[in-house]
């Protein structure tokens, strides 16, 4: 799967939340500040993959440890897509 | 026309007479309204309750010019109504002539919230002592009001009763001064707190109950153009029979709340967003509980200090 970011999005960081606005929406959420991270490995105007991601917050952990950063990541970019602050990019 | 000159410098006869003719011009905080009217009680509630405005002329630069008319046809007889007007526009149902003043009272409000963009304007009362603001924020029902109006006859000074303004660069608060809208049981609350409060009339069945407005104090409105630094947010609820509790609130639920809040966050898209955080990153944030008028008194009381 391809994912790119929205663009122009602004964002306030709080000691474990963060507040993003989406200018594109007008709509305004408050998100996990680990959001930041993902987001911060994504471009709005390149896709990456969902593997490639995956891949770059999993390096040299344990099969066990992989499984659970992945399924939390899949859970974020789940919500990231259901708010439009992603999207699936189609060639 | 004098410079500071208040409307207690004018009888009953020329308030009338300028709201029947050319409408009455009044500085309101950092607005300029034109009101006209020919209804008795509107003359009445404007004479007591904004005594102590400063009076502009028609040379002034004026925002908004408002009207309170009498519906027109059989209604004009039969149970009559009134209707309110910003230029020549109606944005409300007409209501019973009895609701005159608080229809006027609202349609200021709605003026302000549809068109003072570049304020974050949030739903908020807001005082201030010793250089210290608080910002209450809250929904209807949840007795801003009523505090708004303990604060203001204990000390502090009345920046707003229903609406925040708040600038978008410096996050300064300005101030309206505006009459405080009292509903049902909290008019004799608030009365049976000193003998100086001068109300309106009291105005039952309306959509919101018993109403009536307390006329601001005189120094709220004397210093009406000096903006303050906000100090603080505090989310009030009072609750019947619950002691005082106040929580400090994390800044990511309560810049949420802010905007749950704000008249007009979505109208100022990323200025908005920008206005919040930086209010929110300069504030303490509280929630606040109770049903004491000495508690919550003497809580605000050493907040000031």
């Amino acid at each position: 799967m391809l994912l790119i970011k929205s663009s122009n999005l602004l964002h306030e960081y709080f000691s474990e939340q963060v507040i993003v606005f989406d200018p594109n929406t007008g709509q305004t959420h408050c998100l996990d500040n680990n959001v930041i991270e993902i987001l911060g490995q994504m471009s709005t105007n390149k896709s990456n993959s969902l593997a490639q991601l995956k891949q770059f917050f999993t390096q040299e952990c344990s099969n066990d440890e992989k499984t659970r950063i992945n399924d939390y990541i899949q859970d974020m970019i789940n919500n990231l897509l259901q708010l439009k602050l992603i999207r699936v990019h189609s060639l | 026309m004098p410079k500071n000159q208040t409307l207690s410098s004018l009888n009953t006869h020329e308030i009338s007479k300028r709201l029947n003719k050319d409408g009455l011009v009044l500085a309101v905080g950092p607005f300029t309204f034109c009101i006209k009217s020919s209804l008795p009680s509107i003359v009445n509630n404007v004479q007591k309750i904004y005594a102590d405005f400063q009076l502009l002329s028609h040379d002034d630069l004026i925002d908004f010019y408002v009207s309170i008319k009498k519906t027109k046809g059989i209604r004009r007889f039969i149970k009559p109504q009134i209707n309110f007007y910003s230029d020549d526009y109606s944005p409300f149902l007409p209501l019973p002539a009895s609701q005159a003043f608080p229809l006027l009272e609202w349609g200021m409000n709605w003026c302000i919230a549809q068109h003072a963009h570049h304020y974050l304007l949030l739903h908020s009362a807001v005082l201030e002592k010793n250089g210290k603001s608080v910002i209450l924020p809250a929904q209807s029902g949840s007795g801003k009001s009523t505090l708004c109006a303990l604060l203001a006859l204990n000390g502090w000074r009345l920046l707003s009763d229903e609406m925040a303004l708040i600038d978008l660069k410096s996050c300064q608060l300005h101030a309206l001064a505006r009459p405080i809208s009292l509903k049902n049981e909290s008019i004799k609350v608030i009365s049976a707190q000193s003998h100086n409060t001068v109300f309106g009339e009291i105005v039952d069945d309306t959509n919101k109950g018993t109403i009536s407005h307390l006329k601001p104090s005189t120094v709220s409105v004397e210093y009406v153009a000096e903006p303050v630094r906000p100090f603080a947010i505090i989310f009030p609820k009072y609750q019947v029979n619950q002691a005082i509790n106040v929580q400090e609130t994390d800044k990511a639920t309560a810049f949420m709340s802010v905007i749950e809040n704000s008249f007009n966050y979505a109208v100022l898209a990323e200025a908005g967003f920008n206005t919040v955080a930086a209010l929110i990153d300069q504030v303490q944030c509280h929630t606040l509980t109770y049903s004491s008028t000495e508690e919550v008194l003497a809580f605000f009381e050493e907040f000031a200090h």
